[in-house]
């Protein structure tokens, strides 16, 4: 597979998510590039605006086990990861894999399960595996996690922890559709029926493909401006971490990929920086309600102080 | 190497520097110093081991014991205070080797060696003492520095630091810190102003014992000293005139037949004149002429000092002078350290007092048997010359044909001038001296036998004589026609001395230097390096004045090649830094070009603006196309082929030309 | 007296004399007041202990030289002052360009220590810094460990934690910090202060004391340290293992008992809402105050932590009753900025029922 290969068949991908998600190229843009950089996505947004539609499209896209998590408060990390199970007719015990034993996950509303079950999700996002009971269990490859979580309800919700947030390649907000594509939405039949355009294998291929993706000291140079400014702003009083920084660059790679680049230019970084890195720093005074809409415009105002390389 | 095995190896070496130290220290010896050193060096086992021997109890012990011992030795053996406390430091060092373990211990052993340093200090002059403290300073850097890092290092982590950090680099750079401080050193040892009066009071207590100054000379005394190759003292003429130099030592007038003693005793005190030389007696108008010799002389057992034949001014740091009738000078006391003085000399004979009768006093000749011999030889030499000075060529001459240079003549040392003359024929200096002064006085010249030194070594490197033991000589001056005239009627040994080594000049040049700008330093040489900066600075301003003279002077050569070199080096710092500024930016050129063309037309990139954002929002076709070229060469690696640059130039004129 | 001075010179004991002049000089510690110097140097300057020493030594050493004018004892006194010139040199090269940035702990609560930070680096082209200490520039009720650093390379950044301790509530204002070395010789502590005026917010003590066990035992309800151990994790019973059941469930020590396998069941978990009531009078006695703020954070943080919705009521603000560490923090810095109210009486704290 050389890249124009790749960027056919990501161009395939864009598009046959588009013909679902109407009007949102960006959310399909950013959401291929976390499949790509081997991340996983936070979606934040308020209901209805086609989260799951998104993950279940991207599922059925790729060809690939999708399973989807609806948490609740009663949720165990059990009914996440999987249970030993006694079998009495010959008295052993017996390992029955939970839902995240499949490719695309889909975690919806993941703040309203108690800490417990939301760190369960942990070991599983970063090390790509599950332990339970001192045996370890591989999730398949490739393997991607899309949380959805929603901001205005505040009570009755565990907000994540930010070692949690911090585990997340990105977050996106979906938003609003603008009126002519909400007119296509409400007209349309309900049911879609999507077609694989890749397969699973191709998506590990593309994944390690863009790990080879070039990127230019000046780039990375930048990248760590960035992060550091992050850790300097009045505005923030916890700065990114080195994983962030690690997550950035290989989401600017995969974002090269997917713009049928084999190298990064500074639109990349610059692109992505708010979805790495706004859910990822606290800042300082909590101005209530948006939180994460406070993050974005720091975040906006770091890059608008830095000088782009060129 | 692990850091413990450093800090063994450290302080082994410092320990030995110490040794040496004391080994320089008069009146400790060496058989202490190899004894305690030797004690020390057994240490090393149980350090090795990392064992502590000597515990503090036992170590508070032993420090009364040395204790009690340095003051037996003080009060009852030595009597020397420096002695007995240098002994003192090196059994303490010796002891403290054997309880090695906290950071103070080390301290102490290192103060230790430093006072046995400061001890050495006081009792030497030694060159060798120079190499000791540069070592010292070396190591003690290099300890200090790892004790420092080390103890802050346990202060905060409480574990033993990795000696990863003390590896080459870390020895190079105290090499370099080294340098730089004894540089400071010097420099501040000749800025920081001496207060005390600097007179020599270096006292050594076993000075050169040198011969053929006392009161009586017995013939054949000077031999031993014939193959000694000690420097005596270091000539340097300031005015080089042809000739060789005689420097006159004591001058003797009375021979029987051993020996020869001084009877004319009138000295007299010269006094030093206002402008600090002692004069002895009028230049006679020749000074333009004369020889000027400055003289750096050993501390010796005689109290003479050594002038040029003719000598009539000398200039040094003594309070008074003792002018003998012979010429001879004496100081009131033996130096017993080293001097510095200048003589000021006529090169030719001048008309002296008339010599006394003394000098033809032939009472010896005439009261043996054989003194008619003499007169009979020394009358079938002269034959009937009327002229005194031929006369004494003659003998001269007669003197250096017939005989033999040896340092072993056959003479039972009863009537070794007659074995001389008539039996063996064979004879050194000393003989040929007394051979011709007696000769001379049979033939009514008035004469004398001077005792002192030849010219000695030539070394190149300081433009100086290397005088020693074995240059001593003796030769005859006469009185003609009212002068004193020097004869030297000794024929060469035909023995020529080893031309010394390239290394020994090298050395015996820095132990000069080393005497005269270290140990000799004085404020009065501090007065004249300021005259000479001073009086440098004032012909440089001069120079400025007039920049046309700038080439003539060699201040204002050194000068223009300061400047000159300062200049190159700043233009070539600055053009790597340019240049390297270039080399950073890897924006390809035409990219900066399309700015500067933008730039014109009042169009700019924001700084936080990317260049796609900025050719987006420039919307030209142009723009865009080369902002295209500009990502594919910057970042993506391509486009150095002809056709893309081409495209690329081409565009570019495009963008030129267009809206204008 | 030129003859004679050498000995009478070196005759003092030196040595002995040394060891004097290091005792009286050596031990004196400087005291720890602030002085505040009236011209503000770029650099400050200490001796330590070796330090007085090597001046000692120097001194007497220089004196010895002036009496005997014996060159040599010169040579040595050029030395030792040429090593304090090097020392000053390598020492002013160390704290060059090295400047130090600080990241505090999202929460920092009074008397406990929080994990600073410190991130060092060192912006010389060339040179690297050695062994030196990076500290908080003192300031009234801050606790800090100064963090020490080996080296850092020219252009490296240095990154280490230190524990910092504040003793008073509220916006605490830090003025910088303080790199001191006594690189390389270990004679003199040299050290340059560093303005980065940071302000962070101390949250009251969260410790549990015994007063606030006592109202804790007496809140809405109860013995809040005995019978809620949790949230939902209660045991509630044992029941037979089930097909399907989870292995972890079992009851092992039961099933040993029984022998057959038991799996425990768990209480419902249900959220329990209450107000911390705190009523800050005004009492001449701060430190009660201060007190009382503490207790009033510790028990909302003991409510908060076992899943309670917890809001706080004081005499100048309300908040409403929510859960988790957000609730926690927004009730915290409430109790951070309290001032005693107008109204007199002695400050306390209870627990009621939303």
């Amino acid at each position: 597979m050389d890249y124009k290969e790749v960027y056919e068949k990501i161009r395939a991908l864009k598009a046959n998510l588009a013909s679902v998600i109407k009007g949102k190229p960006e959310a399909i843009d950013l959401t291929v590039t976390a499949l790509l950089a081997r991340g996983h996505l936070l979606i934040e947004d308020v209901p209805g605006v086609g989260k799951t539609t998104l993950a279940h499209a991207l599922a059925r896209s790729i060809n690939a086990a999708f399973q989807r998590i609806q948490f609740t408060s009663d949720l165990l990390p059990s009914d996440v990861l999987g249970v030993t199970v006694y079998r009495q007719a010959d008295h052993t015990f017996e390992f029955k894999k939970g839902p995240i034993f499949a490719n695309i996950v889909l975690a919806d509303e993941v703040n309203r399960a108690t800490p417990k079950t939301q760190s369960a999700l942990l070991e599983a996002m970063s090390d790509r595996q599950v332990s339970v009971d001192k045996a370890t269990y591989a999730l398949p490859e490739p393997f991607m996690l899309l949380a959805t979580q929603n901001p205005l309800e505040y009570s009755g919700t565990f907000p994540l922890p930010e070692s949690q947030l911090d585990r997340f390649t990105m977050c996106i907000m979906i938003g609003y559709p603008d009126e002519a594509e909400e007119r296509k939405i409400i007209v349309s039949s309900n049911s879609f029926e999507m077609t694989p355009v890749v397969t699973a294998a191709d998506v590990v291929k593309m994944q390690s493909m863009a790990e080879k993706v070039r990127v230019d000291d000046d780039l990375v140079g930048y990248i760590l401006a960035i992060a550091n400014a992050t850790r300097r702003h009045r505005g923030i009083r916890l700065g990114v971490s080195p994983r962030a920084t690690k997550a950035l660059y290989r989401a600017v790679q995969a974002h090269a990929l997917t713009s049928g680049r084999d190298y990064c230019i500074a639109d990349d970084i610059k692109r992505l920086s708010v979805p790495a890195f706004a859910h990822r720093i606290i800042p300082a005074e909590r101005s209530g309600g948006d939180g994460s809409g406070q993050a974005r415009s720091i975040i906006e105002d770091i890059l608008s102080g830095l000088s782009v390389p060129v | 190497m692990k850091l413990s095995s450093y800090t063994i190896l450290i302080t082994y070496f410092i320990a030995s520097l110490g040794y040496l130290s004391v080994y320089l220290v008069d009146g400790v010896g060496a058989p202490f110093v190899a004894a305690t050193g030797a004690l020390a060096a057994s240490s090393l086992y149980f350090n090795l081991k990392g064992r502590k021997v000597v515990h503090d109890l036992l170590w508070n012990i032993l420090a009364a014991a040395v204790l009690a011992f340095f003051l037996t030795d003080y009060f009852v053996l030595s009597g020397s205070l420096i002695t007995a406390a240098s002994r003192m430091l090196t059994l303490l060092l010796s002891l403290k080797l054997f309880g090695l373990g906290r950071n103070s211990d080390y301290l102490l052993v290192f103060s230790l060696v430093f006072f046995q340093i400061l001890a050495a200090a006081a009792s030497t002059v030694s060159l060798f003492f120079f190499l000791l403290l540069a070592l010292f300073v070396l190591s003690g850097i290099w300890a200090m520095i790892m004790f420092t890092v080390r103890k802050d290092w346990q202060d905060s982590s409480r574990k033993e630091l990795p000696a990863v950090e003390f590896g080459w680099p870390f020895f190079i750079s105290v090499i370099v810190v080294s340098f730089v401080s004894i540089a400071v050193t010097l420099l501040l040892f000749f800025i920081i102003p001496r207060m005390g009066l600097g007179l020599m009071d270096r006292k050594t207590d076993n000075p050169l014992k040198v011969t053929g100054f006392s009161d009586r000379i017995d013939l054949g005394s000077i031999a031993p000293f014939k193959t000694d190759s000690t420097v005596i003292m270091r000539v340097e003429a300031l005015n080089r005139r042809p000739g060789l130099i005689y420097l006159r030592g004591s001058a003797f007038d009375h021979y029987d037949g051993v020996s020869w003693s001084k009877k004319v005793k009138k000295d007299a005190l010269v006094k030093r004149s206002p402008d600090g030389r002692f004069y002895l007696k009028a230049p006679g108008g020749m000074e333009s002429r004369s020889l000027a010799l400055k003289i750096l002389l050993e501390p010796i057992d005689t109290d003479y000092i050594f002038t040029s034949t003719g000598a009539y001014a000398v200039e040094g740091n003594f309070s008074n002078l003792w002018a003998e009738a012979s010429g001879a000078l004496r100081l009131p006391a033996p130096p017993y350290s080293t001097i510095e003085y200048r003589v000021w000399s006529n090169p030719a004979p001048l008309n002296d007092a008339p010599a006394s009768p003394q000098y033809l006093d032939t009472s010896y000749i005439d009261g043996t048997p054989e003194g008619v011999k003499i007169r009979e030889l020394a009358g079938s030499i002269v034959g009937d010359e009327k002229d005194g000075l031929k006369k004494a060529r003659a003998v001269e001459a007669y003197l250096r044909k017939n005989f033999r240079y040896t340092l072993n003549p056959k003479t039972d040392g009863k009537k070794p001038l007659e074995d001389f003359l008539f039996r063996s024929k064979e004879g050194f200096c000393e003989h040929y001296a007394t051979a011709m002064a007696v000769m001379l006085r049979a033939a009514g010249i008035p004469s004398r036998v001077v005792n002192g030194y030849l010219q000695g070594q030539w070394s190149d490197l300081g433009g100086y004589f290397i005088v020693r033991q074995s240059d001593a000589h003796s030769w005859v001056e006469a009185n003609i026609g009212g002068a004193w005239v020097t004869f030297d009627p000794t024929p060469p040994s035909g023995v020529t001395p080893a031309k010394p080594s390239r290394l020994f000049l090298y050395l015996d040049y820095m132990r000069l230097k080393w005497d005269r700008y270290i140990i000799q330093f004085s404020l009065a040489d501090q007065g004249r390096l300021a005259q000479n900066i001073e009086g440098r600075a004032s012909g440089l301003l001069a120079i400025l004045k007039k920049p046309t003279g700038l080439f003539r002077s060699s201040t204002g050569r050194v000068v223009v090649i300061i400047v000159l070199s300062a200049a190159a080096v700043s233009v070539i710092l600055s053009l790597r830094r340019i240049a390297g500024a270039k080399r950073r930016s890897k924006t390809p050129d035409f990219y900066i070009e399309m700015t500067r063309i933008l730039k014109k037309r009042g169009i700019q990139r924001r700084p936080d603006e990317t260049p796609l954002e900025f050719a987006l929002r420039l919307n030209n076709r142009e723009v865009s196309f080369i902002t295209g070229a500009y990502h594919e060469q910057r970042y993506g690696g391509a486009g150095t082929d002809k056709d893309f640059m081409e495209e690329v130039k081409k565009t570019l004129e495009g963008l030129k030309n267009t809206r204008r | 007296m030129t003859l004679m001075n050498i000995r009478p010179a070196i005759s003092a004991p030196l040595p002995w004399l040394l060891v004097l002049a290091g005792k009286v000089y050596g031990k004196r510690k400087p005291a720890p007041g602030k002085r505040r110097p009236l011209l503000k140097l770029p650099r400050s300057l200490s001796f330590t202990r070796e330090g007085k020493w090597f001046l000692g030594v120097l001194l007497l050493i220089g004196i010895s030289a002036i009496n005997t004018a014996n060159n040599l004892l010169y040579l040595i006194v050029t030395t030792l002052l040429s090593l304090i010139i090097v020392s000053g040199l390598i020492s002013e090269s160390t704290l060059r360009k090295v400047s130090a940035s600080r990241t505090f702990p999202r929460e920092i609560y009074r008397g406990s220590p929080a994990i600073v930070r410190v991130a060092v680096s060192n912006r010389k082209r060339f040179l690297p810094s050695f062994s030196f200490k990076v500290e908080a520039q003192s300031a009234e009720g801050l606790k800090a460990d100064p963090v020490y650093i080996l080296k850092v390379a020219p252009g490296d950044e240095v990154v280490r934690t230190s524990m910092y301790t504040f003793g008073v509530r509220g916006k605490f204002t830090l003025p910088g910090v303080r790199v001191s070395t006594r690189f390389p010789f270990g004679l003199f502590v040299k050290g340059k202060d560093e303005r980065d005026p940071l302000e962070v917010i101390v949250f009251p003590s969260l410790k549990v004391t015994k007063k606030t066990t006592v109202i804790l035992r007496s809140g809405p309800s109860g013995d809040l340290f005995t019978s809620v151990k949790g949230d939902g994790t209660d045991i509630y019973g044992l029941r037979d293992i089930n097909e399907g059941d989870d292995a972890r469930l079992i009851h092992w020590k039961s099933a040993a008992k029984a022998s057959k396998l038991l799996v425990k069941e768990f209480e419902e978990e249900k959220v329990k809402k209450v107000f911390v009531v705190f009523k800050n009078f005004s009492t001449g006695d701060s430190e009660a105050f201060e007190e009382a703020v503490d207790e009033a954070s510790a028990v909302s943080n003991a409510f908060i932590e076992r899943g309670y919705s917890v809001g706080l009521k004081t005499l100048s603000v309300e908040i409403p009753p929510g859960r988790g560490r957000t609730q926690l923090t927004r009730i915290l810095e409430a109790l951070a900025f309290i001032t005693p109210a107008d109204k007199l009486g002695s400050p306390r704290v209870r627990v009621e029922n939303a």
